[in-house]
């Protein structure tokens, strides 16, 4: 597998739906490939970033004037 | 017997009630804008009681109002014309990606940068490098957890789509975040 393959394959492999030979290439490539592996690593710290991003309710009034469209008069 | 187009508008108050908090947040992802993201889902709730009649169920009705708000989001941008070119490159993975994916690293940083409100907020800035649709995939599938094939039915793509846009969201974040602390993570 080469960098290329890893990069078009990584999404899928975190989905599961990789082969089961090309999900052994790719973890052999992650421990054999310095530069794929700092990818990799940063794609984790990437998302717990992600879990830190405010995630903000809908607004109240919103809320309402939605309720109040969708409550048949 | 309610009439059937009574018995979906009761449907629809259970959406708002169970989802409304993750449509909102889906029309400010891409909106970027509170104000825009209150008119998008606003004007898809009164987009979707009017086509309820002709709504066949394929879909649940969650599902189709994910869309809807969506699409919604992105016309208030095409009209307001926030965002340009809004074209969506769905093809295959090619040498930007590449060449993205061989950005200096802002791995390994101390925990404290993990855990920074600044590293947060600098996160919520680089998003706005994004395309409307890398945002939304974004937010669906990598902020709110859901998986590549419910992202994909949300948002009308397939699911090597949604991988696509995930990817590309990845790497320019990454990138955008190596520009801003590639030194501090050194």
């Amino acid at each position: 597998m080469t960098c290329e393959d890893l990069l078009r394959r990584l999404v899928e492999w975190e989905d599961g739906v990789l082969p089961a030979d090309f999900c052994g290439a790719l973890e052999q490539h992650l421990r054999d490939c310095p530069p794929c592996a700092e990818l990799h690593a940063d794609l984790r710290h990437l998302r717990v970033l992600c879990g830190q991003i405010p995630r903000p309710d809908m607004p109240a009034e919103l809320r309402r004037k939605l309720i109040a469209l969708l409550t048949p008069r | 017997m309610a009439p059937p187009d009574l018995d979906r508008r009761a449907e629809l108050l259970q959406v708002l009630e169970t989802d409304g908090d993750r449509l909102y947040r889906l029309a400010l992802r891409v909106t970027r804008d509170p104000g825009l993201a209150e008119d998008a889902v606003q004007e898809a709730f009164t987009s979707a009681i009017e086509s309820l009649p002709s709504f066949r169920g394929e879909a649940r009705l969650s599902t189709w109002l994910h869309r809807i708000v969506y699409t919604k989001s992105v016309d208030i941008l095409r009209k307001r014309k926030r965002e340009a070119p809004l074209d969506e490159e769905t093809a295959e993975l090619g040498a930007d990606d590449a060449r993205l994916a061989r950005t200096p690293a802002w791995s390994r940083p101390p925990d404290a940068l993990l855990e920074s409100a600044e590293t947060a907020r600098a996160l919520q800035e680089a998003l706005a490098g994004l395309t409307p649709a890398q945002r939304a995939v974004f937010e669906l599938r990598e902020v709110g957890g859901q998986s590549t094939e419910e992202t994909a039915a949300a948002l009308g793509l397939s699911p090597g789509a949604v991988r696509i846009h995930l990817h590309r969201a990845r790497l320019r974040l990454r990138a955008l975040l190596a520009a801003r602390y590639g030194g501090a993570a050194a």
